[in-house]
């Protein structure tokens, strides 16, 4: 597939980003309170999905930090589906906790879903990290 | 208009939510058919550029968990171009010098931009 190059990808993200910064900046604009996406993101974290928190910051530490230290044998590319055990594993993970969320679906404290963002960004530190994505040894 | 987004706010949701599932959507074909790079990488190849992205992450985080309001509309037009300037800094600082994005940088990089959004990016919300 050559149509499916780096710049394209580069371009989707942008082109997505743009749609929802204009998106945003129409209803911020307009005069309704509570219609933005940050509120209405929190409202939703604070009740059924509280995982959302943890993916987010899963997210934030897989790209902006990152250990050395591969403890899923990530790094190994030629073995297999290794790369993909860290996503497998925030996949169950959200997986479970959005179960949790489903069924005791009280209104979780702002301390608790801050804890649970930081979590995930130690998960993408720790296990989820870019910095072990270069070797290629086999086990 | 106003009556149109009160009576529409679960299709905000449905938009909203639609943009992430194709953001991701995309992310996990090109990751699984291997065939182009990675959201992961291509923030690795960017990094230095891409600071301002870190900066303004922080001031994201922010304003889904600890957004202030103001009912001053003058002042939050003020405080909030101030945080577009310090983001637009960031922007010409990566553009201009070619760095490693270190864990501690990154760090204060997303933890200045979440204080900075913290004090300067409040939401205007007309007086009830």
């Amino acid at each position: 597939m050559d149509w499916l190059d780096a710049k394209l990808v580069e371009n989707v993200v942008i082109v997505i980003a743009l749609v929802y910064v204009l998106f945003e900046v129409i209803l911020n604009l307009n005069k309704i309170p509570g219609d933005t996406s940050n509120v209405l993101l929190y409202e939703l974290m604070s009740k059924r999905f509280f995982s959302l928190s943890f993916g987010f910051g899963a997210v934030l530490g897989h790209l902006f930090l990152g250990a050395d230290t591969d403890y899923f044998y990530a790094g190994y590319e030629n073995h297999s589906f290794y790369w993909a055990l860290p996503v497998i594993t925030l996949v169950v993970v959200l997986l479970v906790l959005t179960l949790v969320g489903m069924f005791r679906p009280y209104k979780k404290k702002r301390g608790f879903l801050v804890g649970l963002l930081l979590a995930g960004m130690l998960y993408g530190h720790f296990f989820w990290s870019m910095n072990f994505q270069s070797k290629n040894i086999a086990i | 208009m106003k009556s149109w987004i009160s009576k529409h706010k679960n299709k905000i949701k449905l938009l909203i939510a639609t943009l992430g599932l194709i953001l991701v959507g995309v992310d996990v074909f090109v990751a699984v058919t291997k065939n182009s790079i990675t959201y992961s990488q291509l923030f690795r190849n960017n990094e230095s550029k891409l600071i301002w992205l870190v900066f303004a992450a922080g001031g994201m985080m922010v304003k889904i968990y600890y957004q202030k309001s103001t009912q001053n509309r003058a002042q939050a037009t003020r405080y909030f171009l101030m945080y577009i300037a310090l983001v637009l800094i960031l922007f010409f600082v990566g553009r201009s010098f070619t760095f490693e994005l270190s864990n501690p940088l990154a760090l204060l990089t997303f933890f200045s931009g979440a204080v900075a959004a913290y004090f300067l990016w409040q939401q205007y919300d007309a007086a009830v």
